[in-house]
């Protein structure tokens, strides 16, 4: 339990789950996060990548977890809560604002991003910052995950 | 962590015995870092003498990064990942509780600096 621990700042989960974050299953943590007012970070892992297997470029490795993890849109309105989102990207931290998502009951989560509503800067960003050239160690990544686990979740 | 055996104090049973002993459980799944390199999965001043993984000494993060550049402030980003563990769910939990209580202990208790996120398993 080090939640309330003023020194623990930030919950951390993986980009990609077991399912998207939008879900109750996940609730649970939002509200911790938000009780003991804790920034919710997302960060790639061994289970980030496509329907297709690891992503082949650098640049689709924190793109591919961040939409595959994001939190379903939500209209807003009255029982809204407020969470803080980060992602954790190489080399960068974003903090996603204006975020919140209700109480378990009602509809799931809305998010509005500093990086969507400021797409000229992101644009930039992206150009100055992502490298885009093939990852050779994909393959060297796969190959140390044991082939049980490469197969994918019956549905 | 050098090891997965490194939350063996921090386990109460069942668990404990399934890191403890050599049951065929190997620990995480393979990624050593999510973003590697062309040089690697770790810069080269990182890599310790002895063979355990960059960044799990924290003699060396302060004298490489914390007091080298006067860092008042640093967040710890581990790389155990509990929700990748294809496990029982008490098991991941057990785990995730066992690293967190271990950041405490091994690092955040050391060194005033440093703070850590909460790491619970999402499975």
């Amino acid at each position: 339990m080090v939640g309330s621990d003023p020194r623990v700042v930030q919950v951390i989960l993986p980009a990609v789950a077991h399912h998207v974050f939008g879900r109750p299953y996940y609730w649970p943590i939002f509200e911790a996060a938000q009780r003991n007012d804790l920034v919710v970070a997302f960060h790639q892992s061994s289970g980030t990548r496509t329907a297709v297997g690891l992503p082949p470029y650098y640049i689709e490795w924190p793109r591919v977890g961040w939409m595959r993890s994001r939190p379903e849109p939500w209209g807003g309105g009255a029982g809204r809560r407020k969470v803080a989102l980060a992602r954790l990207d190489d080399g960068s931290f974003r903090l996603e604002a204006d975020t919140g998502w209700r109480s378990p009951g009602r509809t799931a989560v809305r998010l509005r991003s500093l990086t969507t509503r400021q797409a000229g800067v992101a644009a930039t960003r992206a150009r100055e910052d992502l490298q885009t050239w093939p990852m050779p160690e994909v393959a060297v990544c796969a190959s140390r995950i044991p082939l049980h686990e490469q197969q994918e979740d019956p549905p | 962590m050098t090891s997965i055996k490194d939350l063996v104090p921090h386990l109460e049973e069942p668990w404990r015995g399934r890191i403890e002993v050599n049951d065929g459980f190997e620990g995480p799944p393979g990624n050593p870092y999510s973003f590697p390199r062309p040089t690697g999965v770790a810069i080269r001043d990182a890599l310790t003498d002895d063979g355990t993984p960059a960044g799990s000494e924290l003699e060396m993060v302060r004298e490489q990064v914390l007091d080298r550049y006067g860092i008042e402030r640093a967040i710890l980003i581990g790389l155990f990942h509990p929700t990748d563990h294809r496990i029982q769910p008490e098991f991941a939990s057990a785990l995730a509780s066992a690293y967190n209580d271990r950041v405490k202990e091994n690092w955040l208790d050391k060194d005033d600096r440093l703070r850590s996120p909460a790491t619970p398993p999402a499975r």
